[in-house]
């Protein structure tokens, strides 16, 4: 009897060392390229959102009437861009924890694209503003085939190992058993946790609501704001150091906004990969923005156009600019107020707490208006405002009520001429989403700053945007 | 009289590992509730097994240690996902109106 107790004794050590192993396993993908890392590397947000790696790549395959109609297959479909040999999109990632997770990285909505005609090929811009990527559209894939009866081992099983050769017997028994029930389970819960999302008007391409999200995971109301606002870009983030960043200039410390960033790309408090998201804060600090070919610029007018910006723009939007980085009033600037109204001070006492498995944050505060952004790289950060209601810098100098009601976003066939992607048309009604700023938060008013100057100074401004 | 209990015991074991293994190999988290107290109980007359030959017992005590591992994580499987979410108690799901895409 004293053999067999040993026994018992010795398998259950060393049950319990390979489950602490197993348990506390964290092994991300790795780049030694920076920019590689940027739009592959895990910044940690596989803990919170991940999807298990085999059945992520299947769900396409099961759930194809699900995606949003349009251009492109899988994921694609979402707006997530694959590369030539990927076999994952830009901005996620991979990390092996218990199982191989994918995950989302801040290259997810920092990254996007630019043809310069239609049938130009596709350029990749890191930095820029995922102008083609919808999250509500992937997040709602989700949510959506979770809730679907194909959900279960036996139909997800066969397409996993047609998109996953290395897929294993051992693999498939803790798919049926574990993964695939926890999955749906989570999916149900992402379903529900996001369901403030299915009463409001739809985000489209390249926008999110940043912080209604937020409030589910502390556990206060979302309320009946939209905060869905653009996708900005991140390049030049030292000298944005010690602004007021987030479009309402809510936070003036970039190391907690990137973490903030990091939260809503799905990562926690405990899974968040602090050497590997201040990999990419490096980098950003200097990344230069793409400049406007120079083929495409008059000098000359551009020369002209410099004074009309001294004058009327640069102290709100030139790096040195003396109220850069500060926040207008929403009375003076009279833009859109759902997104300032959608960040309360409630959160921010929340943020200050550290609930939900978020970490402690310690400079965001609750504004009264809209932060002047620095322009750098303005021509590739259209639709403009915050809330990406304007669909060209043309149109952002004219009267508000000339600016167009509807128009269509998300496509990225260069506007040469307007100065922005292109909007309307055939092309753009194919492919693009319709933006309709009637819509709650959509609202296209306010910052009229320039509507009123001569149209050649019109013309001269937005040539020397170009130089931006 | 002790040797043929002994004996008894470790056949039951061995027994009672390969019924909680068809169990788990038929509903896994579905009768973990079954599975694990009878896994304890494979276990535990498996080490009680004593003078019993030693393949019969051995293989009944290794049985019993797997079937007792296995009852155990349907266990934690099922005790970890909410039971407002969980798939074995929402049979139909999809009844829930679709999500805008």
């Amino acid at each position: 009897m004293k053999v067999r107790i040993a026994i018992v004794v010795v398998w259950f050590v060393v049950l319990g060392i390979v489950g602490a192993l197993v348990v506390t396993r964290s092994d991300p993908e790795k780049h030694a390229d920076i920019v590689e890392h940027f739009k592959y590397g895990s910044i940690g947000a596989e803990g919170r959102s991940g999807v298990p790696a085999s059945l992520w790549l299947a769900l396409p395959e099961v759930f194809g009437d699900l995606l949003p109609k349009g251009p492109g297959k899988g994921y694609e479909r979402v707006g997530l861009l694959y590369e030539k040999g990927k076999t994952r999109p830009i901005g996620t990632s991979f990390r092996t924890t218990q199982i191989g997770m994918v995950g989302l990285n801040c290259a997810v909505c920092h990254v996007g694209t630019l043809r310069a005609s239609k049938d130009a090929p596709r350029q990749i811009i890191e930095g820029m503003p995922a102008n083609q990527f919808n999250l509500q559209a992937y997040l709602n894939f989700l949510r959506n085939a979770g809730n679907d009866k194909r959900f279960n081992a036996d139909t997800l099983i066969p397409a996993i190992k047609k998109v996953d050769p290395d897929f294993s017997r051992v693999d498939e028994l803790l798919y049926r058993h574990f993964v695939i029930p926890r999955t749906k389970a989570a999916l149900q819960q992402l379903r529900d946790d996001f369901r403030w999302m299915d009463v409001r008007p739809a985000e489209g391409p390249g926008r999110v609501d940043t912080f209604n999200p937020y409030k589910v995971i502390v556990g206060i109301s979302t309320g009946d704001t939209v905060g869905t606002s653009d996708l900005p870009s991140i390049w030049n983030q030292r000298p944005r150091e010690g602004m007021q960043l987030h479009w309402d200039g809510n936070n003036d410390s970039v190391a907690e906004r990137n973490i903030s960033a990091a939260i809503g790309a799905g990562a926690s408090a405990d899974s968040l990969d602090t050497p590997a998201l201040k990999r990419v804060r490096d980098w950003i600090l200097d990344l230069k923005a793409p400049r406007y070919p120079r083929k495409r610029i008059s000098e000359e007018l551009a020369a002209r156009g410099e004074g009309v910006w001294a004058q009327n723009c640069a102290a709100c939007h030139s790096f040195k600019g003396k109220l850069v980085g500060k926040v207008t009033p929403i009375k003076a600037i009279g833009t859109d107020r759902e997104r300032l109204d959608s960040f309360t001070q409630e959160l921010v006492d929340k943020q200050g707490e550290g609930t939900g498995n978020l970490p402690k944050f310690s400079h965001f505060r609750k504004s009264h208006g809209y932060s002047n952004q620095p322009l750098d790289g303005v021509w590739l950060r259209a639709p403009y405002l915050h809330n990406g209601s304007v669909p060209t810098l043309a149109d952002l100098l004219s009267p508000p009520s000339q600016r167009p009601d509807r128009f269509y976003r998300g496509v990225d066939i260069y506007d040469w001429e307007r100065v922005g992607f292109i909007s309307r048309g055939s092309t753009a009604k194919r492919i693009g989403f319709l933006f309709d700023t009637q819509e709650k938060g959509n609202g296209n008013g306010g910052h009229t700053y320039g509507t009123d100057l001569p149209a050649d100074h019109k013309r001269a401004l937005i040539e020397y945007m170009k130089t931006l | 009289m002790r040797a043929a209990k002994s004996r008894g015991g470790s056949f039951v074991a061995l027994l009672l590992a390969v019924v909680v293994l068809v169990i788990l190999a038929i509903a896994f988290r579905g009768l973990w509730f079954v599975a694990l107290p009878l896994g304890l109980i494979a276990l535990v007359l498996a080490v009680r097994g004593g003078r019993s030959p030693a393949v019969v017992g051995y293989v009944g005590l290794l049985l019993a240690l797997v079937a007792f591992t296995g009852a155990a994580l349907a266990a934690v499987a099922d005790i970890s996902i909410d039971r407002g979410y969980d798939v074995y108690e929402n049979s139909s799901p999809a009844d829930q109106p679709p999500l805008p895409r």
